[in-house]
């Protein structure tokens, strides 16, 4: 253990629990004990202190006991010439250090100063915040920073985080060597998928300021989050370690070993300090340590090797002009490299042969109609995609043809026709596989930068922006992407793959009228397929490594919960990796066809939950509901008064009947808990014939989210009608109408609900 | 143009550093500044002929960072008998525990 590092640390420490003191001190003189204080968007009040204390934060009053628990942490700095154990007083000085920042910026946002404003080159940014669509927008109220992570983004990552996709995080703390350094270091670790949380300054510059001279998106779209301009954000990355736990791990706040030993073994993220390191950051790296995250930095300051409390070492410097390399960007390179080697960050990497970057954290990235080289679909062309199953004759490997004229005949910020057709063989592909994989290749083409890809099939909406066109990106690149892809994604049930993309007005006829006699034929033959025409259904356990107890049963009629995985992607996921999270479950024998009992489904469910679910009913909420993890879409819950049952939608921040918002809620149903009248559900589950069918089906939905009903709105009309109620979305209330139950009562009664009049559900 | 540095110990963590910058570059005459919360030191370059480095020390003083000042730190572990959490762990150091000794066997006393 360093004695540098552990005097530098303690006394940090020291330092901002004195800080958050006086602060506290003043904001409770000035404001009051009873101002509120909150985070954004979260159930989690200040959620470090939450999850390591157990104590809920909800108004300044609350804080002087934190402050308390902080300053029994502290000890005294290390003497010049006495030996001492340092670590175990250097971590928990860390943990002082996070409640004192979490307690700071908590008053800040008391005082309005949180999420901050970012000035840019002396003036503040434009548009509202980093995450909201609006940023791009003219004028409003000035930019601000993201601040906290809401846990709407959260449980959205959710799935991403389990499967592997977002292997982490990497909390950035501090200023590059130069902006070019600080794009690569960025794009290094998107292109790997792993989440970047930026904060912190030196001299007063950001490693945030740097990317946004270079145009860098920030936001939740390209897993790229502004904290803030100083160290004490930082604690907003650590807040989300914490909720993690909380959140899928199904562990209640004051577990803080539990929680600690969690993030160790299952969150996988570092500290990278760029720049100088003061005593602030010493402190904040070894709180972070405590969650078994190491601290990287780029500058000559002691190490801390052995292993221990993180998996390798604890504290490495990597002098940044020291790093072997040609140039600087080779330096960042092996620099983000190293970070990853010290985490023990397992990342499979794709290369895909085109001329931009290429990773999921640039899936979200939009190109602007300024931005545009060409578009092609949305209002003015068409364009579709279609995938195909082929014999392996008919498939020339890796093959790519572009059939018509470029892009270059196309003048800048125009739009032209274009089909892809992907033609597929292989010994275990299934014609049932087809529309698996084509919905992949919204996702494939995303993962370009520069290229924006919207919907499917015959909606598909594409666009290559200037900066990837001046690259060399064109039309043959989208084969390009997708045969890499596929081969590396789907090797295990794709053995051949050729693209054909067409630009040809003659032949784009013919081939849209192949590709949509495709798409209803599967229309057909998904409307067809049903819980009774098929023999066994699949379990998806890959929130396991998040949610340990959890289990998803997913049959035809019941896709899970998160909304990603339906009947046929469980069904491919178990060709593709036999030993993998979807396994087939036999129906066996049905004890209940209402309530959807099977003793296969049971005996499964029991042994894949370790036992602590020992029932599950596939089609009723108020008798063994499934269990959720917490990536839900949406959540339902009993409202009794009404009869019935509400759907609030993960993106929904508002007040429900229940008392409770989205947020709250999710802690009730999350984590594995099995919770008779409470149900995560995935959001198409809401027009399946067998929604809910034991407990009156659709029927007896009385409060929905307005966001659920305007976006599925021609899905639910389809569902209500055969419900025998074609009226019924008219019927529902939401939470433009009703808040509370005492709202929601008299609307149902006015519009004559049908729940009002159905048998009781208690 | 000349140059000057400053040790500003109240300075010991970046979000500081705007502050520190903000109070000086508002000076007629102060062309960069470099405030280094990791040296806890500032460094100024300055025109002499329209300020001096007193006006310097003054502005950092008005801001809340006088020159040379170190941060008195209160000593939060009063070192006696208050539950904080190193009186615990040095108990545990330094007191042995008859009932451990006895336990623990006659190679311990030697």
């Amino acid at each position: 253990m360093s004695r540098y590092i552990a005097t530098r640390a303690i006394r940090g420490a020291t330092a901002l629990v004195y800080e958050a003191e006086q602060l506290l001190n003043k904001a409770l003189k000035e404001l009051g004990p009873d101002t509120p204080v909150q985070f954004t968007n979260t159930a989690y009040y200040l959620p470090v202190i939450l999850g390591l204390t157990g104590i809920e934060v909800a108004k300044l009053g609350d804080m002087p006991k934190v402050l308390e628990r902080a300053k029994a942490l502290l000890h005294p700095i290390p003497k010049d010439q006495v030996w001492l154990p340092y670590l175990g007083e250097t971590l928990d000085s860390g943990i002082a250090t996070l409640f004192a920042a979490e307690l700071i910026e908590g008053i800040r946002f008391a005082y309005g100063e949180q999420p901050e404003k970012i000035t840019w080159g002396g003036k503040i940014a434009k548009g509202g915040s980093f995450t909201s669509p609006e940023f791009e927008g003219e004028g409003g109220n000035g930019g601000t920073l993201n601040g906290p992570i809401d846990d709407i983004q959260l449980r959205a990552w959710g799935i991403q985080l389990v499967d592997g996709r977002m292997p982490g995080f990497a909390a950035i703390v501090g200023c590059a060597k130069s902006n070019e350094v600080a794009v690569e270091i960025v794009r290094q670790l998107q292109q790997r998928n792993i989440l970047v949380f930026l904060s912190g300054n030196v001299n007063g510059r950001s490693i945030i300021h740097q990317l946004m001279e270079e145009g860098v998106e920030l936001g939740y779209d390209t897993y790229t989050v502004p904290f803030g301009t100083d160290t004490l954000s930082a604690i907003y990355a650590l807040g989300f370690a914490t909720r993690s736990a909380l959140t899928f791990g199904g562990m209640k706040g004051g577990m803080a070993r539990d929680i600690l030993l969690y993030n160790k073994y299952r969150v996988f993220a570092f500290v990278l300090a760029l720049g100088e390191v003061d005593d602030l950051k010493y402190a904040a790296a070894a709180g972070a340590i405590n969650y078994g995250f190491p601290v990287i930095a780029d500058t000559v300051i002691p190490q801390i090797l052995p292993t221990g409390i993180t998996s390798y070492e604890h504290v490495i410097s990597m002098p940044f002009d020291e790093i072997p390399g040609e140039n600087d960007l080779e330096r960042a390179k092996r620099l983000v490299q190293r970070c990853i080697e010290v985490r023990g960050v397992k990342i499979k990497v794709t290369e895909v042969p085109i001329p931009v970057p290429y990773g999921s954290a640039f899936e979200g990235e939009r190109v602007r109609r300024e931005d545009m080289r060409i578009e092609f679909g949305g209002k003015k062309t068409r364009c579709f995609e279609y995938l195909r199953m082929a014999n392996f004759d008919e498939v020339e490997d890796g093959k790519v043809t572009v059939v018509g004229p470029g892009i270059e005949t196309v003048p800048e910020g125009g739009a032209m026709d274009m089909g892809i057709v992907v033609e597929v063989a292989g010994r275990k592909m299934q014609e049932d596989f087809e529309p698996v994989l084509e919905r992949q290749i919204h996702y494939f083409i995303n993962g370009a930068s520069g290229i924006q890809h919207i919907g499917q099939r015959d909606i598909a909406w594409i666009r290559i922006s200037k900066a990837a066109a001046e690259k060399g990106f064109n039309l043959e690149h989208f084969g390009k992407i997708l045969v890499a892809r596929f081969h590396a994604d789907f090797g295990a049930i794709v053995d051949k793959i050729q693209v054909t993309i067409y630009t040809d007005p003659k032949k784009i006829e013919e081939w849209l009228a192949k590709a949509r006699e495709a798409y209803n034929y599967r229309n057909q033959r998904l409307a067809d397929m049903t819980d009774e025409s098929v023999e066994e259904f699949y379990s998806c356990t890959l929130c396991q490594s998040f949610a340990p107890n959890h289990v998803c049963v997913v049959s035809p009629e019941r896709l899970g919960l998160c909304g990603a995985y339906n009947w046929l992607d469980c069904k491919a996921s178990y060709q593709i990796n036999p030993t993998g999270p979807n396994q087939p479950i036999l129906k066996g024998k049905c004890l209940d066809p209402v309530k959807g009992y099977f003793d296969k489904v049971n005996e499964f469910v029991q042994s894949a939950s370790h036992g602590s679910v020992q029932e599950v009913s596939m089609y009723s909420i108020m008798e063994n509901p499934m269990t959720a993890c917490g990536c839900f879409e949406a959540i339902m819950m009993v409202i009794p008064e009404a009869n019935g049952f509400m759907v609030v939608s993960r993106e929904d921040p508002s007040m429900t009947p229940a008392g409770m918002t989205f947020s709250t809620l999710a802690g009730v149903a999350g984590g594995g808990l099995q919770t008779p009248g409470v149900m995560g559900v995935g959001k198409y589950f809401l027009v399946s014939r067998k929604f809910i069918a034991a407990d009156g089906g659709l029927k007896r939905i009385v409060w929905m989210s307005s966001l659920l009903k305007e976006t599925m709105a021609e899905e639910l009309k389809a569902a209500a009608a055969r419900e025998g109620d074609p009226d019924l979305l008219d019927k529902i209330a939401d939470e433009r109408v009703a808040t509370t139950v005492d709202e929601l009562l008299p609307y149902l009664e006015e519009k004559g609900h049908p729940a009002l009049t159905m048998p009781p559900l208690f | 143009m000349e140059h000057v540095e400053f040790s500003v110990p109240r300075m010991w963590a970046d979000h500081h550093v705007p502050i520190v910058r903000k109070a000086l570059l508002g000076i007629p005459g102060v062309e960069d500044v470099y405030a280094s919360s990791a040296w806890k030191t500032v460094r100024i370059t300055y025109d002499p002929t329209r300020v001096n480095p007193d006006a310097l020390e003054k502005a950092l003083a008005d801001a809340g960072y006088p020159v040379g000042v170190e941060l008195e730190l209160p000593t939060y572990p009063e070192q006696t008998k208050d539950n904080a959490m190193w009186y615990t762990l040095a108990g545990r150091m330094t007191e042995t525990n008859l009932a451990d000794l006895k336990m623990s066997g006659d190679h311990r006393k030697y």
